[in-house]
């Protein structure tokens, strides 16, 4: 007789696992199949559900009654649709500024852009509410995408963790408690490889305080180079710390503006006159202040933004010491006129009158835009790069200036004679942090030239400012229609999606 | 009214889809309006006359007065993208008598069809007809029997060894089968492979599909003994296919239907989708099947969340859970529907199997459920605390939206464990597995 008992079917299974050959079982494979149809229909049919040992305990907190609006949870879920993880770090911006969180169903999705994306955590966050962070716990990769969980185990992470999720877990708790960051730095540096070292002072420079002097003061002491130059350019943002000091000292036996020339300037005949006086030689300290000591292409095109074709300028090592003392120190630091600094713009006519103008002014650029100085960022821009022609610096120096000023500069770019080869790329470049009337400007400029220059909607549709997104869209629908653009659908969906954020959060 | 996520999937084609999203922000809207059940607008085409677009509120039903061959047409989908951007913004208005076929239109019924002249040759074509059958049974009987030696072959070696064979070890009875005009046969022995060579407990599972399908090939030797209601299972599950007609023309059940989950699976060449109803008043299951090749979108089906009054056409059986969907129209999503405990739908699940022993998975429909981890995997568990163990990956929308709070859940059950298809909370109902 058959017998339907559990240990029977594992004896089957057994049997039906090795072969029936190979098996004590004496029936032939049919009967053997027979029984195990009526022994399997009566183990489904008979099957009762185990029990949890205890009843389970109830969440410690109550369904979120309002987490935010009916439209604004169509249009996130509308973006994850469409995949857009900066879509939803805008999302996550507007709605926080407002309160509201994620609506539970979409939490998932949100928890995974924070995971993929580090950059966009601090900006989520806010917006997981209690249930999102209730969730987040459940699973290890989305608490470590939640910054304040990640600041808490922030020390366990960064003995055992994996490379990107120790940096994270060290930005985290360096920005709610930057003593213990430096406490847990100080702690391991010894140990950590040099790009370690690189990326630790990395994350310091992201927050920087005088009270991280010390420490990068003695990593200009590090036996690998890109540490030391790392300290080095972090150390330059700090205007009280020992390093620019030494900067300020090195300028004024190497600079100044000359005297009688600003006294003539005074009375309206000429400009100052720049007297320019490179060190002789660029000792050990100027080394380890990160001074470069030979003109290096890479390293002059990534940071100081100087291209191939201006190479030969820089061979002589003389200006190139001096340039590079200029860009480590403020701007304008050490050309100083009987006490007090001259204007900017002062200095960069002075400037462009001397026959070694690259050197301030490259100098001063990179400073301009390290010390996010408006007022020589918008200097720089009008009185050099526009009349010179030369705009590849606008891209980093845009960043710096006031919302006025690129209300006032933009259109100066845009109808430079030099803009006229790639309006639609400076266009698009401006549109970032543009004021409403300058966008406008742009997306005229980038429509008028769209039948001669690539336009690259998609930018275009990051960009704009959020209330111009039906504008932008009706553009995009317009260049598409007579051009030969790529048909991009994307950036008209990017459009779509912010013109409804910019009708839910209106400003 | 659906949302966006929720027309995505019913376009015919990405680029159906990209037209419509011009087309629903473009101006060559003439007229849009509503009304509680049907959305309709007229809309500037090649044409000289404006196409007319109408829909059902859940999308059920939609008609165009365009040209286009697809399905939906971009007209439809601009038309229900509009009413999901900005809702509010559509006036309610009487309707046009043009919408009104949106809901007495059904399926063809052969009834209504005008009867087809009878020729001289017809007895002829009858005579044919039957002979093709007569063959098709010899194949098939022939097919089975050498289906039957393989299998217990297969049981002889042994479980273990099948599991290392290569993969023409499978294919090439699977195709003998398909030759043989047995394709459900051959369907049956490839699930058998998908569970001996599956990882985790494949022993007992691939067991059990072994037993299944000994137990198909058996009543098919012993088919004139098989009362009617199970013998068309068999015929089914072999491979005899029944027109749509057919169905249609047989008994249909009215009810207030939920649609309560869906699921996509690829089946050989096939792509197949299960479309899950639960009547609210009969208290019965039923399943709609649709299918597709390749990325081609799957023909419409109500959406998971969906609740209309109306019929069903079920295929003949001993269980009448497959049918087709007749008429409908939209009905709010009625509460405390499904089952108190699991034990409750575990009995459903045993009753369906003493009706159809080859039955695979039936629907369990549970109030005040909650995901929760247990040994470390997750669980779903009733308010008793009777908890099964879920298949596939962890159901992080259902905790998300669960929040530790009971829920009720939709799910397929195989005897084993379950797969979620829905949660919801009163009325609002959240698919699973898809994008939200």
């Amino acid at each position: 007789m058959t017998n339907f008992g559990a240990s029977s079917w594992k004896e089957s299974v057994a049997a039906a696992l090795i072969g029936l050959n190979r098996s004590p079982t004496t029936c032939d494979a049919a009967s053997f199949l027979d029984q195990s149809c009526i022994a399997s229909a009566a183990r489904r049919a008979g099957r009762m559900p185990p029990r949890l040992p205890e009843a389970p305990p109830f969440a410690p907190h109550a369904a979120p009654s309002q987490t935010c609006s009916r439209d604004a949870a169509r249009i996130l879920s509308d973006i994850i649709v469409l995949g857009d993880a900066l879509l939803i770090a805008e999302w996550a911006l507007l709605a926080a500024d407002r309160c509201m969180t994620v609506p539970p169903a979409l939490l998932p999705d949100v928890l995974d852009t924070a995971a993929a994306y580090p950059r966009l955590r601090d900006l989520i966050e806010p917006v997981l509410g209690e249930r999102g962070m209730w969730l987040a716990t459940h699973r290890s990769q989305w608490r470590a995408a939640v910054p304040s969980f990640a600041a808490e185990s922030a020390e366990a992470v960064w003995e055992t963790g994996k490379r990107a999720e120790r940096f994270a877990a060290l930005r985290a708790l360096r920005r709610r408690n930057a003593d213990a960051a430096r406490a847990l730095i100080d702690s391991s540096w010894k140990s950590l490889p040099a790009t370690d070292r690189t990326d630790t002072i990395a994350v310091i420079a992201e927050t920087l305080s005088m009270l991280d002097e010390p420490f990068l003061e003695s990593c200009l002491d590090d036996r690998a180079v890109t540490v030391q130059q790392a300290a080095a350019q972090a150390l330059a943002r700090l205007p009280k710390s020992r390093f620019a000091n030494r900067m300020r000292q090195r300028l004024t036996a190497c600079v100044c503006l000359s005297h009688d020339a600003a006294d003539k300037w005074r009375t309206g005949v000429r400009r100052g006159t720049l007297i320019l006086r490179p060190p002789a030689a660029c000792d050990d300290a100027m080394r380890r202040d990160g001074i470069v000591h030979r003109y290096n292409p890479a390293e002059a095109e990534s940071w100081y933004g100087i291209t191939q074709d201006d190479a030969h300028l820089w061979r002589v090592d003389e200006p190139w010491w001096l340039m590079q003392i200029i860009a480590a120190a403020p701007p304008g630091c050490g050309f100083r006129h009987e006490g007090a600094s001259a204007s900017p713009d002062d200095l960069i006519l002075a400037a462009m009158a001397h026959e070694q103008a690259h050197v301030p002014l490259t100098g001063w650029r990179y400073s301009a835009a390290l010390h996010r100085d408006p007022d020589w960022a918008e200097a720089l821009l009008e009185r050099w790069c526009v009349p010179s022609g030369d705009l590849s610096y606008v891209e980093s120096l845009w960043p710096a200036l006031t919302p006025s000023q690129r209300d006032r500069i933009g259109p100066m770019i845009l109808d430079s004679r030099a803009a006229r080869s790639h309006r639609v790329h400076l266009a698009v470049q401006l549109l970032d942090h543009a004021c409403l009337e300058l966008s406008r400007a742009c997306l005229d400029a980038i429509e008028q030239s769209a039948k001669q220059q690539h336009v690259d909607l998609e930018s275009v549709a990051r960009r704009v400012h959020r209330s111009l997104a039906t504008e932008a869209l009706a553009m995009s629908r317009r260049i598409l229609d007579t051009s030969y653009a790529h048909a991009s659908h994307v950036a008209n969906r990017i459009l779509t999606i912010r013109a409804r954020l910019a009708e839910e959060f209106p400003a | 009214m659906l949302t966006r996520a929720q027309i995505t999937p019913l376009a015919p084609d990405e680029a159906s889809l990209s037209a419509a999203e011009s087309l629903a922000a473009s101006r060559a809207w003439v007229t849009l309006a509503r009304s509680d059940r049907a959305l309709w607008a007229e809309i500037h085409g090649s044409g000289k006359t404006p196409y007319r677009v109408c829909a059902d509120i859940s999308a059920t039903s939609n008609r165009c007065t365009c040209p286009s061959r697809k399905h939906p047409c971009k007209h439809v989908l601009a038309l229900l993208l509009r009413a999901a951007d900005a809702p509010d913004a559509i006036n309610h208005a009487e309707e046009p008598s043009w919408v009104l076929p949106l809901f007495t239109a059904k399926l063809k019924h052969p009834a209504t069809e005008p009867p087809i002249a009878k020729r001289a040759d017809d007895t002829a074509r009858a005579a044919d007809r039957a002979k093709r059958a007569a063959k098709r049974e010899q194949r098939i009987t022939d097919g089975v029997a050498e289906c039957r030696v393989w299998l217990d072959d297969l049981l002889s070696e042994g479980l273990a060894a099948a599991r290392t064979r290569p993969s023409e070890f499978w294919e090439r009875p699977a195709a003998r089968l398909v030759d043989a005009q047995a394709p459900g046969l051959a369907r049956c022995l490839r699930r058998l492979r998908d569970a001996v060579i599956a990882p985790g407990d494949w022993a007992s599972r691939g067991l059990e599909r072994a037993a299944s399908l000994h137990l198909l090939l058996r009543a098919h030797e012993r088919l004139a003994e098989i009362p009617e209601p199970l013998r068309h299972e068999v015929r089914s599950r072999i491979g005899w296919t029944i027109t749509k007609e057919e169905v249609l023309a047989s008994e249909r059940v009215r009810d207030t239907w939920v649609v309560v989950g869906a699921v996509e699976e690829q089946d050989d060449r096939l792509r197949v989708r299960r479309t899950w109803l639960w009547g609210t008043q009969t208290a019965q299951e039923a399943v709609v099947l649709d299918y597709t090749i390749a990325n081609r979108a799957f023909g419409p089906s109500p959406p998971v969340g969906a609740a209309f009054e109306g019929m069903l056409a079920f295929y003949p059986g001993a269980r009448r859970c497959r049918a087709l969907i007749d008429e409908q129209t939209h009905a709010p999503w009625p509460a405390n529907i499904g089952d108190a405990t699991f034990d409750q739908a575990l009995a459903r699940h045993a009753e369906a199997l003493a009706a159809d022993p080859w039955v695979e998975s039936t629907l369990a429909i549970v109030r005040d459920v909650r995901f929760l981890t247990h040994d470390g995997a997750w669980v779903v568990a009733d308010r008793e605390g009777a908890f099964l163990p879920l298949v596939g990956d962890p159901p992080w929308r259902a905790v998300a939206i669960g929040g530790g709070q009971p829920i009720a859940i939709a799910a397929e059950y195989d005897g084993h464990d379950v797969r979620p298809m829905s949660v919801w909370a009163g009325a609002t109902v959240w698919p699973l597995g898809t994008k939200p």
